[in-house]
């Protein structure tokens, strides 16, 4: 059975088709990446399967369980969890603040016990705010635990979004555009540090622009073009694939390489 | 321990030294004028919690007040309820009323809270004025007495005060201890970013109604100990304004920062009282208070240093407005 | 049948007064999504100016003082937007501290005309008094139908000025983004104070015409119908000005035949329960645009 299995996922935007008999799979240990031009419905596919969208038609299967049709927070709880295309991180709250939102749904005490001083609330933040601080590690911003979220750099940023969906203890990792904005030197660290993380998860959907990073770190590349699907395979099965040039360039695009990007 | 140590905390304590030490050095008048910045304490607060925690402004929060008061003046009144017992109630019913107004809260995003929540107030006012049998109507319930506790009846307004005072360090610690926990924590989470937060697994809706609650019941607290502090309710004492007043206290004291709202009561219960003792300003002294708001607006500085603009930027300002800029 | 109509008519020319008002709160609110508090207040200074100046330097003459009055509304409504919301506005700060200035601004304004208006209600002159037609069985006077008229006539000219004119077109692009005008060069300040002076005037309008109406003024008559005309506006569709126009009517005519059919304590209730009603069903109103969660 494979990890994560989206099967005919449909939605429809009035008269637009958004998404249109999207299938693919992704197995255990594995980074696939969704690419495709701007607008070809990337982004509508990961809110589709964090539950922000219902899709019109199709099903999206984690470990056999069909995940259409649950709220963000359910789907959360089954082990889903994304960055954003732009950062959204919690502005106003501290780096810990925002490692420890991520673990919410995990921290087993209620609105009630929030209000006063109760063992139950003791243990279950002293041992949030322990993890918080491994998972600070992992992204290398254990320095950073009580500096304001908006005020770090914007590579670290990115990471800090990283650690907080990590924090929800996802079996998938969602990430958006993790490249987005940095230069090459980040993005060669950046694909080390994402194809480091199937330590932590048991796969990872990347959507990226940068051809570079998405070539050197997937298992498996699903194209997308006006939200369907022309080919999926290996970097270099996509690379060669002319579908996929005619997409990126247009019809008179010759032999130009994808991996420009 | 250092966490305590904080300089909002220490400007709650030195305010609360202060307030032990005033009864001894005031007169009775004056004392008056400190209960009422006690009861705006308590109430600004409750708004607090909504306004600069969960990042929702109500304008209608005179309703949570007035039915504070009225559910004490009104089982006084026909029961002949002492406090001690009253004082459930009050919980009971402002708390529902919170929760009534929060249900609406999941179909509709900022702006619409404002409309949504001005109209409550308007509304519950509307029934105070017209549900003679129980409220007496635009006549109000007068002759309420002081606070009966389990029997033992204050008899002065020093014991009044120091009573209220109690509360005002309870919902204070209160408030403290509900930020720096899962709820607090979520409900800021909510305010930065909703759709972020929804993408972490916060449950939006069950997280809106706790935090209309809790704010319900503390307001509804302070209106309770009104009625007893006045001796009468009347409807028109609970319009608009009082929201206005409330929501003016939490953003000169700085959004999401309890001992600023502590400083922003005093600062507005006293400023009308002491233009007062002007009598060519008798007649506009709302004026000033006016100008008040105007001119912090203005300057955009709540008094004791809130980044008010940060603080509600995410949430207030239009997302569009937001990537252009 | 009679009883009907005359429900009707009485509800029209309410409507048209609450109307008015409504169009204030859109107008800006379209604008820059701020709900002007300071509305009401306005309806009441205008009605306050119009007294003073009637019962002194233009004794007489209501044509003349209601066009010193328009003037003067106009001017404040200028004012207004100058002093307490530019600074908030062009330091980009949130709209709730506009609004909360603009609560300012509404409390000056109310504690001037109370301070030197009095709390007592007294006579306001009006136009025709003692006029009556018969429309149908339904006794109108002539005042209302000069208020039914005076709206038509601005609504109508509204709408020829929002479609048709440089400036109404200008006032409508800053309506869909604010940024993409500044962007463009265009003088969004002169406009944006230009909507709170037509805003201030139509006010102005319904404030006179609502004391003529009662023949009487008081200072509760700008809360009182300051949050009808609210109400109204979030009714139609907050920042939509049919909306707001339509829901005037709606509140008003309501309003009418539950007083008339039923009573009058219950015709407070109506505006309320109506707006809830919609509100649960429609959270954006009658004519409101539905929000797009954008993720």
């Amino acid at each position: 059975m494979p990890l994560l299995e989206v099967k005919d996922l449909t939605i429809r935007f009035g008269g637009l088709v958004a998404v249109d008999n999207l299938s693919f799979t992704m197995e255990k240990g594995q980074v696939v990446a969704l690419i495709g031009p701007n607008g070809a419905g990337k982004t509508t596919v990961i809110n589709l399967l964090t539950g922000f969208y219902t899709p019109n038609e199709g099903e999206v299967r984690l470990n056999g369980e069909n995940l259409v049709g649950m709220s963000t927070d359910q789907v959360v709880e089954k082990g889903l969890s994304r960055t954003f295309q732009n950062i959204r991180l919690f502005s106003n709250m501290s780096v810990e603040d925002n490692i420890l939102i991520g673990m919410q749904h995990r921290i087993e005490y209620g609105a009630f016990l929030s209000l006063f001083p109760n063992s139950k609330k003791n243990h279950w933040e002293k041992e949030a705010k322990a993890e918080t601080l491994e998972i600070l590690k992992k992204v290398g911003l254990e320095d950073s635990l009580s500096e304001k979220s908006t005020s770090l750099p914007y590579g670290k940023q990115r990471k800090l979004e990283i650690g907080r969906a990590l924090a929800a203890h996802p079996k998938i990792l969602l990430l958006d555009e993790p490249a987005a904005g940095m230069n090459p030197a980040e993005k060669q660290e950046l694909s080390t540090f994402i194809r480091s993380l199937l330590n932590e998860v048991d796969g990872i959907l990347l959507i990226e622009h940068d051809m570079k990073v998405v070539m050197s770190i997937s298992d498996k590349i699903v194209v997308l073009n006006h939200g369907a699907k022309i080919c999926e395979g290996t970097p270099a099965e996509v690379q060669n694939n002319p579908e996929v040039i005619e997409a990126y360039l247009g019809k008179k695009g010759g032999h130009h390489d994808v991996a420009r990007g | 321990m250092k966490k305590l140590l904080t300089p909002k905390n220490i400007t709650f304590a030195i305010i609360m030294v202060g307030m032990a030490i005033a009864p001894l050095l005031t007169s009775p008048y004056s004392l008056r004028i400190l209960i009422t910045a006690e009861l705006n304490m308590i109430f600004a607060m409750s708004l607090n919690l909504l306004m600069g925690i969960g990042g929702t402004v109500s304008f209608g929060h005179a309703a949570f007040y007035s039915i504070g008061a009225y559910t004490t003046a009104c089982l006084w009144y026909h029961f002949k309820w002492a406090y001690s017992t009253s004082f459930l109630l009050v919980i009971l019913i402002t708390g529902l009323a919170g929760l009534l107004l929060a249900l609406p809260m999941s179909r509709i995003t900022g702006r619409y809270v404002t409309i949504i929540t001005l109209s409550f107030a308007e509304i519950v006012n509307l029934i105070i004025k017209n549900w003679d049998k129980v409220t007496l109507g635009q006549m109000g319930i007068v002759g309420i007495p002081s606070i009966n506790l389990f029997g033992f009846k204050f008899t002065n307004k020093i014991q009044f005060f120091y009573f209220t005072l109690i509360f005002v360090i309870l919902t204070y610690i209160i408030m403290n201890w509900l930020v720096n926990s899962k709820l607090g924590r979520n409900l800021q989470a909510m305010r930065d970013d909703s759709i972020a937060a929804e993408a972490m697994g916060i449950k939006l809706f069950p997280n809106k109604v706790i935090v209309f609650t809790i704010s319900a019941i503390f307001a509804g607290i302070a209106g309770s100990l009104y009625a007893h502090l006045m001796t009468y309710v009347e409807p028109s004492t609970f319009n608009a304004n009082l929201s206005f007043n409330c929501i003016s206290i939490v953003v000169i004291g700085g959004l999401g920062n309890f001992s600023g709202t502590l400083i922003g009561s005093l600062f507005l219960s006293i400023l009308p009282e002491y233009l007062r003792r002007f009598d060519f300003l008798f007649k506009y002294r709302m004026i000033a208070y006016g100008l008040v708001l105007v001119i912090v607006m203005w300057l955009n500085h709540s008094i004791p240093g809130g980044k008010l603009k940060e603080a509600v930027k995410g949430f207030f300002v239009r997302k569009d407005k937001m990537e252009v800029a | 049948m009679s009883k009907f109509l005359q429900i009707l008519v009485n509800g029209i020319s309410l409507g048209s007064i609450y109307a008015l008002t409504a169009i204030g709160y859109s107008l800006i609110y379209s604008i820059l999504q701020l709900i002007n508090m300071s509305n009401a207040a306005v309806f009441l200074t205008s009605a306050v100016i119009f007294y003073a100046l009637y019962s002194s330097i233009t004794a007489g003459s209501v044509a003349l003082t209601f066009i010193l009055t328009l003037i003067a509304a106009g001017a404040l409504g200028y004012v207004i937007e100058f002093i307490a919301i530019r600074p908030i506005r062009e330091k980009g700060d949130s709209n709730t501290y506009a609004l909360i200035s603009s609560i300012g601004v509404k409390t000056i304004l109310e504690q001037l005309c109370q301070g030197t208006f009095g709390s007592e209600i007294k006579p306001f002159p009006t136009l025709l008094a003692g006029k009556y037609i018969n429309l149908a069985g339904a006794r109108t006077s002539a005042i209302q139908i000069i208020i039914i008229v005076v709206t038509l006539v601005i609504l109508l000219g509204m709408t020829w000025f929002t479609q048709h004119n440089r400036v109404g077109r200008g006032l409508r692009a800053l309506s869909q983004n604010l940024n993409a005008c500044h962007l463009m060069g265009m003088p969004v300040n002169t406009l944006i104070g230009l909507s709170f002076t037509v805003g201030s005037m139509l006010a102005a309008v319904s404030g006179v015409a609502y004391c003529m109406y009662l023949s009487s003024i008081s200072i509760s008559v700008g809360s009182a119908i300051g949050n009808k005309a609210f109400a109204a506006t979030v009714l139609g569709g907050i920042g939509e000005l049919k909306g707001a126009v339509i829901g005037g009517y709606i509140l008003a005519i309501a309003e009418n035949f539950v007083s008339g059919y039923w009573s009058m304590s219950a015709s407070n209730f109506i505006s309320f329960a109506i707006l809830i009603l919609v509100l649960i069903i429609k959270p954006t109103g009658i004519f409101g645009k539905k929000e797009q969660k954008k993720v």
